[in-house]
């Protein structure tokens, strides 16, 4: 029988062979097949991860953004459909081996780390019965999903950073070979957080408005807005130190890191920990 | 502002005031400043996060104890959002924003404006980027192709003629230069709106009965609620809930609408939202009594009684009226009032008026969950409260925000300024096509405001097909 929770077993098992061949590809840096397999099954891995939320939405007659399970889902697709864009615009197929860990990381915890009752599909309560909540889910994952390949490129950049203070005379080997050089990996991460912060600002908009119909008031310092705010001006702050103060490399690195730290701490820190109206992811 | 009169004031010292004045704009105009305040807000709602925010003193006192709570409370940290120092930082964030927006923009403005169609040659090669080329066609076929390939590219394209030259200057995406200061603007809107909601909006809440009317605080009208009800799924959880609303203004049915949760009313710019229900906590519209004799517990018969009727018992000379209701009962022995602790219905209990032929014996309260706890003895009857019907109450959230339309255009301006920062990219190029006896030498200089990397493509692709014209 063909459902969701199978085309999703199906995305975790192509994801973690997507990933394990990008990071073949960086170990194994003479041979490009490794690479151009992970892609081709990150995109097949894509196509299920669709299909599983194409399913769901039909088995739970709503759009699938209604809980951490189905929320995940979306991240995993936004993410890995964000960096095959940038892939097929840059050609830098060595960020995969970072992205597609985090991916990987991502279906594994809504797989086999989330009880079951999170797996669910809810009927929708009354509050999520609402146009908005496609719009507002949409868009502020796009913005998680940006600040995913940001984290993961602003790894590279620390990893490249040290290894090439440890090794004065350029020549990187093995796994480094093939990281992009430190000024393109600081650009690269600029692009993502360039999407990413737009796309947030539109969802917590989106959010307030929902929530001036929902509840009457658009802005209650519910922990969700508040850590949503925290985040935005994490990331405004990146945006002001590196555009308007110069900031380059580690400490842009570094900010960014914070940055998607603190967004994990919005995404499943709140729902877990702190009590809150928006209590369903 | 004092450019223009740069020559003048060289000569004269600079005034106190000058100084101060400068040394003000520097500090708020400085992004180090914007850093700062950012990490305070956010260091800021953080505690906001982890201390729960406007609660009972009895819970912080719980969670902190005494000594912790008065300190918390002293630093105004279980209201923080509304503290002075809160309201201080973002007032600092506005007085930043509003002067980066006053120093930044006109130099910006003034670049965007800038119509330079005419540039010296060694001007253009001191461009970023920049490129010679010669041709062996004449001045007047060639210039033609050079502005349709711009025009093509999505420039706009001005050109200015002499004799032996053609000067070409293109450009595009001019907006994109103040998309930050579109955004900052709409930041300062939302600010704006805000203040004027909580100045001059409100909010609170009603609960209202079915058939009930209520005048609304804050207003000169009432509403009626004709009718509440509830859908649930298969499995019984609510699915939504409804409430068919009339407005009475001035004694006259204005309006109804039927209002379910994200779907409110909307009157003289109040709003109505469907936010809660529940049955009530002060009266019963229905119970049902069972009578007993008191020794040996003998059923005598059943009533079904409406609330303050009197109602006859079959069998007996009796009539029951019930006359009282709380759902969680308590009894204040200051005041030996009785009255509902909460609107929970922990511990229900009824008054009920016992008549017998005709004559008030008695009316002892009867506990629904406890039916023995006080045993009534002025009859020979025993009653049982076997149960009720609560009406059910609609939860109405009501608010009015006049600055909550300000706060939207404000997020569109902000929203709209964030793509023109970063996705619209001010491009310009200039061309000096120089006439060398049916030769020309073409010069073509350019620069980009941002997203350089790519403009370096951009522009080795136009110098590669300017050079490919005619060939």
């Amino acid at each position: 029988m063909i459902n969701s929770f199978l085309w999703v077993d199906v995305t975790f098992w192509l994801y973690l062979t997507s990933c394990t061949f990008y990071v073949l590809y960086s170990f194994f840096y003479k041979n490009n097949t490794l690479g151009i397999l992970g892609t081709v099954i990150a995109i097949l891995g894509l196509a299920t991860n669709t299909l599983g939320l194409v399913y769901r939405a039909y088995e739970a007659g709503h759009a699938p953004f209604a809980n951490l399970y189905e929320s995940m889902l979306l991240f995993t697709w936004a993410t890995v459909l964000g960096y095959l864009m940038m892939e097929f615009k840059y050609k830098l197929r060595i960020i995969g081996t970072f992205v597609m860990s985090i991916v990987f990381f991502s279906i594994l915890t809504i797989v086999w780390l989330l009880p079951y009752r999170y797996q669910n599909i809810d009927p929708l309560n009354p509050a999520l019965q609402s146009l908005w909540l496609e719009i507002h889910v949409m868009t502020t994952f796009i913005g998680y999903a940006a600040f995913a390949i940001s984290f993961g490129i602003s790894i590279m950049y620390l990893i490249k950073n040290g290894v090439e203070k440890g090794n004065r005379e350029g020549n990187l080997k093995g796994f480094f070979a093939r990281f992009p050089d430190l000024n393109i990996l600081d650009d690269l991460n600029y692009k993502s957080i360039a999407w990413g912060f737009p796309f947030l600002t539109i969802g917590i908009i989106t959010g307030a408005v929902w929530a001036n119909y929902a509840w009457g008031t658009y802005w209650s310092w519910d922990p969700k807005e508040t850590w949503s705010a925290i985040v935005w001006l994490i990331y405004a702050g990146y945006l002001h130190a590196r555009v308007t103060h110069g900031w380059r490399g580690v400490k842009t690195a570094i900010f960014a890191i914070i940055g998607f730290l603190s967004v994990i701490f919005l995404y499943w820190g709140v729902s877990f920990i702190l009590p809150g109206l928006h209590a369903y992811a | 502002m004092g450019e223009e009169k740069a020559g003048e004031k060289a000569v004269s010292v600079k005034g106190k005031w000058d100084i101060v004045e400068d040394k003000f704009i520097e500090i708020f105009s400085s992004p180090k400043l914007a850093i700062f305040i950012f990490i305070i807000l956010a260091v800021l709602s953080v505690f906001g996060t982890v201390i729960e925010q406007n609660r009972e003193p009895s819970m912080y006192i719980a969670a902190y104890g005494d000594k912790w709570y008065s300190v918390i409370r002293g630093l105004g940290l279980t209201d923080i959002y509304h503290s002075w120092y809160f309201s201080l930082t973002l007032m600092l964030l506005s007085v930043n924003l509003s002067v980066c927006f006053f120093r930044r923009l006109p130099p910006k403005w003034r670049l965007i404006k800038d119509k330079t169609v005419v540039m010296a040659e060694d001007a253009i090669l001191r461009q970023k980027n920049n490129a010679k080329l010669n041709h062996n066609i004449s001045l007047q076929d060639i210039k033609g192709a050079v502005s349709g390939l711009l025009k093509k590219k999505g420039y706009k394209v001005m050109t200015a003629e002499t004799g032996s030259d053609v000067s070409i200057f293109a450009r595009r995406g001019a907006i994109g230069r103040i998309g930050s200061d579109i955004t900052h603007v709409g930041l300062l809107i939302i600010f704006l709106g805000a203040i004027i909601g909580s100045f001059l909006g409100f909010k609170g809440f009603a609960t209202i009965f079915e058939g009930e009317t209520k005048r609304i605080p804050n207003t000169d009208f009432e509403l009626r609620v004709d009718k509440f009800w509830i859908e649930y799924y298969d499995d019984y959880k609510p699915k939504d809930f409804f409430s068919t609303l009339t407005v009475i203004d001035k004694g006259k049915e204005v309006f109804q609408k039927t209002i379910e949760v994200n779907d409110p009313l909307k009157y003289k710019g109040v709003w109505f939202y469907q936010s809660s229900y529940g049955q009530a906590w002060d009266r019963v519209s229905k119970a049902r009594l069972y009578v007993y004799e008191r020794e040996g517990g003998k059923f005598v018969s059943e009533v079904v009684t409406d609330f303050g009727k009197e109602t006859d018992v079959p069998n007996t000379n009796l009539k029951l009226k019930v006359v009282g209701f709380v759902a969680d009962f308590y009894y204040d022995t200051a005041s030996k009032e009785v009255f509902s602790k909460s609107i929970e219905h922990n511990n229900p209990a009824m008054q009920i008026e016992i008549y017998e032929k005709g004559v008030l014996k008695t009316a002892p309260w009867v506990f629904s969950k406890y039916p023995e706890a006080f045993l009534d003895k002025s009859t020979k009857y025993f009653i049982e409260a076997a149960g009720y019907q609560a009406p059910q109450y609609t939860g109405l959230s009501i608010a009015r925000d006049p600055g909550v339309n300000i706060v939207w255009v404000g997020s569109t301006l902000l929203t709209l300024g964030l793509f023109l920062s970063f996705f619209v990219i001010h491009k310009r190029i200039w061309i000096k096509i120089v006439d060398k006896n049916n030769k020309v030498d073409i010069y073509v200089g350019g620069n980009a405001n941002k997203n350089k990397i790519n403009f370096d493509k951009d522009f080795a692709n136009l110098v590669n097909e300017l050079d490919k014209i005619g060939r």
